[in-house]
């Protein structure tokens, strides 16, 4: 984790070696795929619906039974938690029947969002302290 | 063959550079930085996001928006829309950057050139 100064002197806190999972499941799929990743250790994910195509198409009249409408999640984790968030999410969401859903990992060069002032609080005094520990 | 190397002069490597953000600032944040030269694409659709660094677990509604960008550039539009979408200020807030392989650039067509055309034609 590293702090930068933007040019009008505002701090932002910037984490690095962090992934993109991104799932599109079937509508309805993405609570139990969110608690899911939640359960193995992800803080948080966003959702939006979307539509498919391709597979449904090639189905002809099977197609009905594969929901066009899908619901992407999108979830950020650490390297470290990936295998293991990505693992819960794709038994949640059934991925590894046909027609339910894709799930993959993207590398992300830098993430920033909102971290409450106690923890950041925290971090800081950790950081301090084993500084200290080390002098 | 020739195909290829008509699309490959339209393609250049890129950022995209996505934010999540509390519903209703995704317009203003559109209108503030799509004029800007260097970005390629700018867009945004709504959802609804779970963030939970205190264990809480309320859904909130959210803009989600993705713009790619020049890689040289990407560093200012990253600061910029970090600050106009409020991410540090808001639970819900959140912006991450990544690398394109390739991307075309998202242009309109010139009206101006289009009507000097027609009226040249004649074509109404």
């Amino acid at each position: 984790m590293q702090k930068t100064k933007s040019l009008i002197q505002k701090e932002m806190t910037i984490l690095t070696e962090v992934s993109l999972i991104t799932c599109m499941t079937q509508k309805g799929m993405a609570d139990q795929v969110v608690e899911a990743a939640r359960k193995a250790g992800a803080q948080g994910a966003s959702v939006h619906f979307g539509r498919g195509a391709g597979v449904r198409e090639r189905l002809g009249l099977l197609s009905i039974t594969v929901e066009s409408e899908k619901e992407i999640i999108q979830i950020i984790v650490s390297k470290q938690q990936q295998e293991e968030v990505f693992s819960a999410m794709f038994s949640a969401g059934n991925l590894d029947t046909p027609g339910m859903g894709i799930i993959f990992v993207t590398h992300l060069e830098k993430v920033a969002t909102y971290i409450p002032k106690e923890i950041l609080t925290k971090i800081e005094n950790d950081r301090l302290r084993k500084g200290g520990a080390d002098e | 063959m020739n195909s290829t190397l008509n699309y490959k002069k339209h393609c250049q490597a890129a950022k995209l550079i996505s934010c999540v953000m509390e519903r209703g600032h995704g317009e203003s944040v559109v209108q503030a930085l799509y004029q800007k030269k260097h970005i390629l694409s700018i867009e945004y659709s709504t959802g609804r996001n779970q963030q939970a660094p205190m264990g809480l677990k309320e859904w909130h509604e959210v803009d989600m928006l993705t713009a790619v960008v020049s890689p040289e550039y990407a560093e200012e539009v990253f600061y910029d829309m970090y600050h106009l979408a409020k991410i540090g200020e808001t639970e819900e807030g959140m912006i991450f950057q990544m690398d394109l392989l390739s991307s075309t650039n998202y242009a309109l067509p010139d009206l101006t050139e289009i009507m000097i055309f027609n009226e040249k034609e004649g074509v109404n």
